[in-house]
């Protein structure tokens, strides 16, 4: 089947919508004029934003007080190692000096001041 | 009323100006939608829309010329979207189609339904760039201008797009013949 | 109120406040032994330790006594132990600390509760030690050892339970990475190691 652009033209020919459409155009505008203004819609990753926040500080905070709870552990193994080696060190120390003590005794042969009963 | 005393008074709030400016300008930009979507409804809704978004954004309109610019590139986006969302491009039975409204004149009735059913089931941007073409009466360089497209390429679819149509009504016309016999 | 009620409302606070204050009147084996730290610049090596209870507990806590019997020996010892101090000072020359220095320890030693257990002196190598306890009862409470010799001055202050011959049995089970060498070298030149129970040992009263 053939068609002219004029059978386009003629299709395609301008409709009027009709009585009383720039009456319905105009009750619109005035309702949208006496409408309270709506707040500004917000895209849906500006609605989610607050949320992200919570989330983020939450995420930080737990992070936070993981990393802080390694560190003190850490710190307080270094705490104690050190701690341990001062108390070894310290029994060696008293260890060799009560052995000096007892041996000198010995080797005297003097008459120690031992008080045997009290030990 | 002067058609540029009319805009002058539209542009400063005057209200009653505004409806005339409607007044003047709905049978277009209805008739891209109605065009454009085949839905006297929602062709309506479309248009008052778009008059609607014009009254809030008339003081950005420089003149008459960029009025009509603007209402049918404003009306144009709106259908696509609109189309886009809907889709509205389906496969439609023609004997289900409603009877056209008598436009009176010397073209064949029967004929310019055909065409605007079969103009219905072309691709969104080729259906604007006919509408624009032939209810508009717009050039390529224009209509390349309003849907922001090289000229050439509105100029290649347009050719090509008559073609198809022609095929389309072809086919069409053929199926509605044999469902008869 | 009657009298015999205000009788034993008084009996009553005075206990209290009696209870209360005991602890304050328990004697305390920790000897001061700040007016030594002076030594410490003429010193040509000092180990000065100070490890009250709360640092005992937390060096027992990593030990790794599941694995080394050894270590499990040491946490034994430290169990109970409300403190351990040590001022160890090795000078090059001789009289580098006084007698007054030594008598401010050995004073505080006179108090209540102290009692020496050991005392050697030796005028040849003026060498003078002396080992101190404190009883509740039984049970030893404290300890002090005190090693004054000429190039070297010792003051090692034990508090809390401590068993003497578990101390003094220690000796070879330490591994210490950087300790105390001399102390090292006195302990493997002992051939014998000292048993408190096998010792014959004169009784004397205390001479102080």
């Amino acid at each position: 089947m053939h068609f002219s652009e004029d059978d386009l033209r003629a299709a395609l020919k301008r409709q009027d919508p009709g009585e009383g459409f720039a009456q319905r155009v105009m009750a619109r505008v005035n309702q949208a004029e006496s409408a309270p203004e709506k707040p500004p819609r917000r895209v849906w990753f500006l609605r989610l934003r607050p949320a992200l926040v919570a989330v983020a500080a939450v995420l930080l905070l737990v992070i936070g007080l993981v990393v802080g709870y390694q560190q003190e552990q850490v710190a307080q193994q270094a705490r104690a190692r050190k701690a341990e080696q001062q108390a070894v060190l310290a029994l060696r120390i008293a260890n060799a000096k009560l052995n000096r003590v007892f041996e000198r005794v010995n080797q005297r042969q003097t008459v120690p001041k031992v008080q045997r009963e009290s030990l | 009323m002067d058609e540029s005393f009319q805009f002058r008074s539209a542009l400063q709030g005057d209200t009653a100006a505004f409806a005339d400016l409607i007044r003047q300008h709905q049978a277009m930009v209805f008739s891209i939608a109605l065009h454009y979507l085949q839905d006297r409804a929602l062709a309506e809704d479309i248009a008052q829309e778009v008059f609607l978004e014009l009254y809030q954004k008339i003081r950005t309109i420089e003149s008459e010329k960029h009025l009509l610019c603007w209402l049918r590139r404003v009306a144009a986006n709106r259908c696509i979207d609109q189309g886009r969302r809907k889709k509205t491009r389906r496969e439609t039975d023609l004997d289900s189609l409603p009877e056209p409204a008598s436009q009176g004149g010397h073209s064949d009735p029967l004929l310019s339904e055909r065409l605007r059913q079969t103009l219905s089931l072309l691709p969104e941007k080729q259906r604007m760039m006919v509408i624009l073409r032939y209810q508009e009466d717009l050039g390529p360089a224009e209509i390349a201008d309003l849907l922001k497209m090289p000229v050439n390429t509105v100029k290649s679819t347009l050719h090509r797009t008559l073609e198809e149509l022609r095929k389309k009504l072809v086919h069409k016309i053929g199926e509605v013949r044999y469902a008869l016999f | 109120m009657t009298n015999k009620r205000i009788h034993i409302a008084l009996w009553t606070g005075a206990i209290m406040i009696f209870a209360w204050a005991m602890p304050g009147f328990a004697q305390n084996a920790r000897l001061e032994l700040k007016n030594l730290e002076k030594l410490s610049s003429k010193a040509s090596e000092v180990h000065d330790i100070t490890l009250d209870g709360a640092m005992l507990q937390l060096a027992s806590k990593f030990m790794n006594a599941a694995d080394d019997p050894d270590a499990a020996e040491v946490k034994d010892i430290l169990k109970d132990l409300k403190g351990i101090y040590v001022k160890n000072f090795e000078f090059d020359q001789p009289n580098q600390y006084s007698q007054a220095d030594v008598q401010a320890i050995r004073a505080q030693l006179t108090g209540p509760g102290w009692q020496r257990i050991v005392e050697s002196r030796s005028e040849h190598s003026r060498e003078h030690d002396e080992i101190y306890v404190m009883k509740q009862g039984k049970a030893i409470t404290g300890l002090a050892i005190l090693v004054a010799e000429p190039t070297e001055l010792t003051v090692v202050n034990i508090v809390g339970p401590i068993d003497i011959n578990k101390l003094a049995a220690l000796q070879g089970h330490f591994n210490i990475p950087g300790g105390d060498d001399s102390s090292d070298k006195k302990m493997k030149d002992q051939s014998t190691k000292p048993q408190l129970q096998k010792r014959e040992a004169a009784h004397e009263p205390r001479d102080n």
